[in-house]
Order: C-alpha cells, then sequence, then structure tokens
C-alpha cells in the first residue's frame, strides 16, 4: 500500500516538477506583428509625396484572355482617403477623384480601396463599365481592388498580390515631379492621347535593338498590351508584355531583352515628338519605317493562324486606297440596298486540311445580326501563290452577292500572296494581289 | 493509518496545485480587427449613426467588406455619392411611414433588420442578375447601388424599397405567423401552386396565376410578403390596376390574399395597411414628383393626346380604365351623346381625344358608330375632325380657337356643337389627374379656367 503511495507521490511531483514555457521563434506574438505591420504600411503609405500602382490583372487567365497594365498615381491621407488618377480611359486620367481606402488584417496584411473608385471601374462586372474584353456580364477586366502585402516591411516598392483575380501589383514610390504631372497638368491623359495619335502616324513602328536586328513594335490599348516582332533565324518571335501608361511614357510589366536592349520603360520626347528607351544608358529611339519590319509569308495559313478579318470600317494600317474605294462601294451599296444592311466583320477563314477558305461577312438590320457566306477552294503554288475559286455560298450571301463583288470579285479572279506584317496594331494578315498591284489590304490575325 | 491516507492524499493534492503556477502574463494585445475595422470618420458616416445607427441599431455599411458578398463573383463597392441618397430614401419611404402609422418609432426599433450592406455594381448570374439578397431578415444587401444597371433613379430606388419591405414583412411573420388559409389560396381556386423554379416565370405571367410577383411562387412565406412589398411599393392604384388586369380567378386570388394581408396587419400589429400604403406612397411622391405635365403631353412629348373614353380608332385603353369628370361636364358631354342618338341615322359617339398635331394647333377628335349592338363592339370608325388654334401662356395655361372642321365635323357640328363651344375660347389649366408615379395609364385633368367646376379627365395615349 505505501509503496503506491510512495509511487503515486513520486509520479505527481514528476509532473509538477515541468516547467511550463514556450519557446517563441518571434520575440513578439502574432497580433504585436500585425498591428505594427499595418502601422508602418500605414505611416508608409501616407508620407509624401505619394505613389504610382502597376496592376497587371489575372483574373481573365481562365478564359485564355491576357491583360496588360493599369497604372494609377495616389495620394493616401491618414484618414482614410485617397485620391487618385488612372489611364485606364482619357476622361479619368486627368481629373483626380477622392475615395476610401483602409488597411486590414485579411489572410494578410491587406489594402482595401472600399469606396468606388477609378480602380473599380475595370474591376466593373457592368461591360457597360468595364468594356470588359470578354464582352459579357460578371468579367470586368479581371483586376483587383483588394490587395495583400507580400513582404513583412514596407520598402520603396512594395509588391502586392490582388486577394480576389491573384493580380500582380507593384507600389512604387512617386517622385513630387510625377505627381504634379499627374495631378495638376493632366499628363497622364496627355500620354495617352499622344501615343494613339503616334500608333496611327506610324504604322510600321520599329526600333533597333541591335546592329543587325530592328524590332517591329505594336500597341494594343484595348488590352493594355505592346508586342515586340522580329525574325530570329526566319522564324518569327512576337514578345508581348503588359504595359501601361505613366506621366513620362509607357511603363512594362517586367524588364524585357530584345537584341542588345533591356528595358522597362519607354519614354516620349515632347520635344522630338518620340518615344526611346534606354538601354544601359544610351538612347535608342523609335522609329517609322516605310514598310513592314516583319513580313513573313503565310503559307501554312490554316494551321497556327486560321483567320484574317477586316473590322468594321476597314481602318487598319496598310489598306491600298483602291481596297478601300472597293470596300466602301460594297458598305454602301448594303447599306442603301433593299435590306439597309450594316457591314460588321469580314472574315477570311481559313481550312488547311482541306484547302478552303470562307469568306464569313457580318451584316446588322437594326440589332439583327446575319451571316453571309462565300465559299472557295484554293491552292498554293511553288512561290507560295494562292488562288481562289468560288465554290457555293448562302442565302444571305446570295442577296448581297452584286455588292460584294466590288472585293470578292478579285478574291476570285486574281492571285494572292499572304503574308504577316507587323504593324503598329499589331501583327497583320496582309492579301496581295498579283494582278492588280494596288489591291492590298490587311485584317487582325487570329 | 486512515488519517496517514489522507495527509499523504492532502500532500498530493498540494503538491498538484502548486504546480500549476501560471504566471504567465497573457497576451494583452487586443486581436487585430477585433470588433470589426475602424477608419476615419467620413460626413457620410456621421449621417448614418445619426440618422440609422444610434435611432435604430441599424448598421449600414458602405465600405467593401469581401465577406459580406459572394467570395466568388465579380462586384464593386458603392460609390460614395449614392450612399446618403438612398439610405434617405429608404428612411422616408419605409421606416418614416411605419413610425407615423404606429405612432412612434418602438417598433422599428424592435423588428427592423440589423444590417444594410451596399454593393456598387449586380451580381452576375449565369442567366439572371441578383438585384437584392438577404440573410435571415437580419443583413439585407442592395446591389446596383451605383446605378449603372438600372439607370432609372424611380425604378432603381424602387427596387430597393421593394426589398426593404419584403425582408421587413418576413421578420413580421417570423414574430407571428400569418394565417395558414393563405397557403392554400391559390391551389383552392385551381392556380399553379408554389415551385423552387419560380425564375422560369416571368412577372407577368405570375400575375396571371394569382402571384403578386414570380418570386411569389416560390413559397407562401415569399408569396405573403411580396404581397405586402408589391401592395406598399407601387400603390394603391397600380395595385388595383394590376388586379384588374387579369383573368378574373387570378383577381379573386390577389384579393383574398390582399384581405389576409390587411386583415393581419390590423389584428396582430394594429396598423391599417391602407394608411400605411398611401403613406409609402405619398413618401415616393415626394421624393421623386411627377414631372410637369407639359414634359409628357403637348406636340413632340412622349404624349400627344389626352383620351376621353376606352376606344377611338387609334388607340386602345384596358377597360377598367375609367375617365371620371365633373357633374358639370357629364350633364355636357351626355347631352352631346343624346344629340348623336337622335340623328338620322342614330349614332353612337364613343369617345373623343384632344390631340396636339402641331406646335400651333390641337385638333379635337370625336369618334362614333352606327347605333347598334355590333358596332358598339368594335373599335369606332368613323371621327368627325374639329382644328383648333392652340396657345399657351407662362403659366401654362391653353386657349383654343376653332378655325376648321372635317366633312365629318361639319356633318356633325350641329350634334357636337356644346362641346365645341366648351373649348372655343375658353382657357384650360392642364394638371395631373394620376402622375405616371401612381398608375400605369396616366391621366391629366383639363379644368376651365372661367369655370373650374366642369373639369374632366383624360387619360395619355402615344
Amino acid at each position: 500500500m505505501i509503496k503506491n503511495i510512495l509511487i503515486l507521490i513520486t509520479c505527481t511531483l514528476f509532473f509538477a516538477s515541468c516547467d511550463k514555457k514556450t519557446d517563441e521563434i518571434f520575440d513578439k506574438t502574432v497580433d504585436e506583428r500585425l498591428t505594427e505591420a499595418l502601422t508602418n504600411y500605414q505611416n508608409y503609405l501616407t508620407a509624401a509625396p505619394g505613389w504610382k500602382l502597376f496592376v497587371y490583372p489575372k483574373g481573365l487567365e481562365s478564359q485564355d484572355i491576357t491583360v496588360g497594365g493599369l497604372t494609377y498615381y495616389l495620394k493616401f491621407t491618414n484618414t482614410n482617403r485617397v485620391t487618385m488618377v488612372s489611364d485606364f480611359s482619357t476622361d479619368i486620367a486627368s481629373v483626380p477623384k477622392e475615395s476610401g481606402y483602409r488597411l486590414k488584417a485579411l489572410q494578410r496584411p491587406s489594402l482595401i480601396f472600399d469606396t468606388y473608385s477609378y480602380m473599380h471601374i475595370p474591376a466593373d462586372p457592368d461591360p457597360n463599365v468595364s468594356f470588359s474584353p470578354t464582352g459579357k456580364g460578371g468579367d470586368g477586366f479581371g483586376t483587383d481592388f483588394n490587395f495583400s502585402f507580400t513582404e513583412a516591411a514596407p520598402k520603396d516598392t512594395i509588391h502586392l498580390q490582388g486577394n480576389f483575380n491573384k493580380s500582380s501589383a507593384v507600389l512604387i514610390k512617386a517622385t513630387q515631379a510625377e505627381m504634379d504631372a499627374a495631378f495638376s497638368n493632366g499628363r497622364l491623359g496627355d500620354i495617352i492621347g499622344i501615343t494613339q495619335l503616334y500608333q496611327v502616324a506610324n504604322p510600321f513602328l520599329y526600333f533597333p535593338a541591335s546592329p543587325t536586328l530592328n524590332a517591329g513594335i505594336g500597341f494594343d490599348f484595348n488590352k493594355m498590351l505592346i508586342t515586340f516582332s522580329y525574325l530570329d533565324a526566319g522564324a518569327l518571335v512576337n514578345t508581348t508584355i503588359g504595359s501601361s501608361f505613366t506621366t513620362y511614357g509607357i511603363h512594362l510589366q517586367n524588364p524585357t531583352t530584345i537584341g542588345n536592349a533591356t528595358f522597362q520603360d519607354i519614354f516620349w520626347d515632347d520635344a522630338k515628338h518620340v518615344y526611346y528607351i534606354m538601354s544601359g544608358g544610351t538612347r535608342v529611339e523609335f522609329a517609322n519605317s516605310a514598310a513592314p519590319i516583319v513580313t513573313l509569308p503565310l503559307t501554312d495559313i490554316g494551321n497556327q493562324y486560321t483567320t484574317i478579318t477586316v473590322p468594321p470600317g476597314a481602318n487598319l494600317p496598310n489598306e491600298s486606297p483602291l481596297f478601300i474605294t472597293k470596300y466602301n462601294a460594297a458598305r454602301v451599296a448594303i447599306l442603301n440596298g433593299p435590306y439597309a444592311l450594316r457591314l460588321d466583320d469580314m472574315d477570311f477563314v481559313f481550312n488547311a486540311a482541306t484547302k478552303t477558305m470562307s469568306v464569313n461577312a457580318y451584316v446588322y438590320q437594326g440589332n439583327n445580326g446575319f451571316l453571309a457566306q462565300y465559299n472557295y477552294t484554293y491552292t498554293i503554288d511553288g512561290a507560295g501563290v494562292f488562288k481562289f475559286t468560288k465554290a457555293t455560298q448562302n442565302g444571305n450571301a446570295a442577296l448581297i452577292a452584286t455588292d460584294m463583288n466590288n472585293i470578292l470579285g478579285y478574291i476570285g479572279n486574281d492571285h494572292f500572296k499572304l503574308d504577316g506584317i507587323s504593324t503598329s496594331v499589331g501583327f497583320l494578315g496582309l492579301f496581295s494581289s498579283q494582278e492588280n498591284p494596288a489591291f492590298f489590304f490587311s485584317g487582325n490575325l487570329y | 493509518m486512515k488519517s496517514l491516507k489522507y495527509i499523504i492524499l492532502t500532500t498530493c493534492l498540494l503538491a498538484v496545485l502548486a504546480s500549476c503556477k501560471k504566471d504567465e502574463v497573457l497576451n494583452d494585445v487586443v486581436p487585430v480587427g477585433l470588433g470589426g475595422d475602424t477608419t476615419t470618420p467620413t460626413a457620410i458616416d456621421k449621417w448614418i449613426t445619426d440618422s440609422l445607427t444610434t435611432p435604430y441599431n441599424i448598421a449600414a455599411k458602405y465600405r467593401w467588406d469581401p465577406f459580406n458578398v459572394s467570395l466568388f463573383k465579380t462586384l464593386t463597392p458603392a460609390d460614395e455619392s449614392r450612399v446618403i441618397p438612398l439610405f434617405s430614401a429608404l428612411k422616408k419611404v419605409w421606416i418614416n411611414p411605419y413610425n407615423a402609422e404606429t405612432g412612434s418609432e418602438l417598433f422599428i426599433k424592435k423588428y427592423s433588420p440589423k444590417q444594410f450592406v451596399l454593393v456598387g455594381s449586380v451580381e452576375y448570374d449565369f442567366y439572371s442578375v441578383t438585384l437584392g439578397q438577404a440573410e435571415g431578415g437580419n443583413s439585407i444587401v442592395f446591389f446596383d447601388v451605383n446605378q449603372n444597371f438600372d439607370q432609372n433613379p424611380i425604378t432603381s430606388i424602387k427596387r430597393v424599397i421593394h426589398t426593404a419591405h419584403h425582408e421587413f414583412g418576413h421578420i413580421l411573420h417570423q414574430t407571428i405567423m400569418y394565417p395558414q388559409d393563405f397557403k392554400g389560396i391559390s391551389t383552392k381556386l385551381g392556380l399553379p401552386g408554389y415551385t423552387a423554379t419560380w425564375f422560369n416565370v416571368a412577372d407577368a405571367d405570375a400575375l396571371e396565376q394569382g402571384y403578386a410577383t414570380a418570386y411569389s411562387r416560390a413559397s407562401p412565406d415569399e408569396d405573403f410578403v411580396e404581397m405586402i412589398a408589391t401592395m406598399l411599393t407601387e400603390g394603391k392604384t397600380k395595385w388595383e390596376e394590376m388586379k384588374a388586369g387579369v383573368n378574373a380567378t387570378a383577381r379573386q386570388a390577389l384579393q383574398q390574399k390582399e384581405d389576409i394581408v390587411v386583415t393581419y396587419y390590423r389584428q396582430v400589429w394594429n396598423i391599417d395597411f391602407y394608411s400605411l400604403q398611401a403613406r409609402v406612397q405619398a413618401a415616393l411622391n415626394a421624393l421623386y414628383p411627377p414631372p410637369p405635365v407639359s414634359d409628357l403631353y403637348g406636340f413632340g412629348q412622349p404624349y400627344t393626346s389626352g383620351q376621353v373614353g376606352e376606344l377611338t380608332a387609334f388607340y386602345a385603353f384596358p377597360p377598367f380604365v375609367q375617365f371620371p369628370a365633373s357633374p358639370a361636364f357629364t350633364t355636357l358631354y351626355n347631352g352631346v351623346k343624346a344629340k348623336f342618338a337622335t340623328e338620322n341615322p342614330s349614332l353612337t359617339l364613343r369617345s373623343f381625344e384632344v390631340y396636339f398635331n402641331s406646335a400651333t394647333t390641337m385638333q379635337l377628335y370625336m369618334y362614333y358608330n352606327p347605333n347598334n349592338a355590333t358596332a358598339n363592339a368594335a373599335m369606332p370608325s368613323t371621327f368627325a375632325v374639329y382644328t383648333y388654334n392652340s396657345s399657351q401662356d407662362a403659366s401654362g395655361t391653353y386657349t383654343f380657337t376653332i378655325t376648321s372642321a372635317n366633312a365629318n365635323g361639319i356633318a356633325r357640328q350641329a350634334s357636337a356643337n356644346p362641346l365645341l363651344a366648351f373649348f372655343n375660347n375658353n382657357k384650360f389649366d392642364v394638371e395631373w389627374f394620376e402622375s405616371p408615379n401612381v398608375t400605369t395609364y396616366p391621366k391629366i385633368k383639363f379644368v376651365p379656367v372661367a369655370n373650374p367646376d366642369s373639369w374632366f379627365t383624360a387619360g395619355l395615349a402615344p
């Protein structure tokens, strides 16, 4: 009995002897560190002069749509207010708007833009507000307005990640001159306008990336992308990267290397009216070429690329005056015809396996769309020249066949060369008539 | 021995107790965000505190909080400029009428939902959009606060108010249940019953089936509160029109449901539902007064014709639409009708309209047909037209002066003369009788300035 009691006492004393002390990895608790991080970030953000924020939306990647960057210039106050301008459209680039923000401990310390601001316009699910590239409701540009800080302590470059769409974003401390330009001088809106005109005025924009390599430059303002095109050992290289406007020009998502040049910013020179990059301390200016920088025969069309689309109005670079005349003749005839049809996209759809090509002309009567389809077979000779032979057409096509013959007469009669060309609006498909050198036209390549 | 055992046991216990020496300092840092986020109050925050939170214990969240809404849908926060107008309207059209009807703020304080959340955009689903949502009558989410989806301020605010009355209805019946009879009304009348696929039904079709809205068909509870919300938001006149416009069985169902709602409000809450309805409508009309008549009626306006009578050769009102007139005018018009009837062959005067065919002329159309049952059942085919010069003074008063008539007009002139003289060289004030705010069939009132007792009303036709 005594033995049992002694065992019991020993055990009790053994347990009583445990020293209950936890070794902490950090010298402060989670809440202390969280509070500290939020306070540090708050103090950092509200410090003068202000910040520029670049956001690269990722929410549409699941729908195979890549969009580029958005720029915001931001002034934070310590009373949860923020004033911003944005490069999303010209009107909001020049008129600062005030709204709310707050820092909040979510899974990570987070920055929430919590009342409607310019940051919410591309995020708006209403396609009439965001002009979403998906064209439907519920998507916007897949951008964010609720970000996590990805690093523990603030620096002059703060990396963020969107909490909803996982967009990557970076806050960079701006200079006083940049803030003045953005908020007082309307510089951001000016740069957008300048660049849009620059694109139209310079259809074959390029820069010398090395002594032996010129790279074509194409802007896609709708998706905020910039594409550099060049041939590497005869193979086409298209480097597409997210871009957004700044008060000094254009900022790229990542440092980009083309030929010998590595750069992340493109600068606008007001005096010379050109864009230039700084490559290792050397200024390299963009220039306009008389002809496309990259011309790639499209003899394998129907495989990688299947469709050349002439948009309504046929306003792409490199449409010949003869084509414009014929196009407008067809357009006006259809509009004034018995069905009053408005010509929208005209698609040239290739099938390499069956060697067939369809011209799909989309026409609208009010809001009702119809498809007029003309089907061709084709052959390619040894020199890569196409010959189209008309096979069939559908009922709608027959109704406007006489009008469309303004354009399609050439397609059926002539021999054509097809090339991919680099232009300031992107990589396009070019039809060139061999019999009538004055008849050539380009369309978007898909 | 026994006491030794106790001593040892006591020692053990003391040792155990002594061993728990917990002198660690407890974490004195309050968890971040405990008790909600704090932000520097703005004028909007102060307004909400003073107008909703302090008096009614209602929290109104307009700042974005990802956990108040779907975690999987693309949504945006509310625009600050919309916040006070929306809550102010809600207060005037939902809270104040209940206060006035019950005589104190207690009713709302006790039963109101406790949280409103604002979302700037609508929520896009596969085939539809979500415009309002509520969780257990406690928290209500209002979507499209920025009014991008619905840019009409009146329909937009009506939806918000509809949602508020709907959810408040739930709280009322969850506190004291409505009579069981309500649940069987539709099926007893042979109408379609409640269904989980209510969203396949259009509102207009649901009305023909004896339900206030499509959502009513979801369940008896939803039916009950949709009845409340629809009657309060649309108002007496529109509700009567909705009932009058459907088949007899559906009308009977709607009427029985209305009666139960009204009785429930009186017996359970001691509230006169029709008085409450009138207060809601008065508040709504004060908030969005109808536009001046001249913005809607006149040459180049949406309506060019003021029609008296159900049918003309060009436009038909539903049979239940009435065109009230003063006794003096009724006597005058009946006299004209009698004269048409005594012509040879006898004619039936069916209707007339005051039609502005140009900026400076008005045409009085009188529609009639041979006096027999077949002709009287159809749209009137023949009309006499009298053209007046029309002018308006600075205060909008019309003066009409007769100038000519068509062949039918000349033939009917003797019979029509009292009405022609009534318009000729007379001044008329034109005002709303029932504005588009309260009815689907807006009506105007012509009041002769010299003889205000001879007024008549006309329905607006395109």
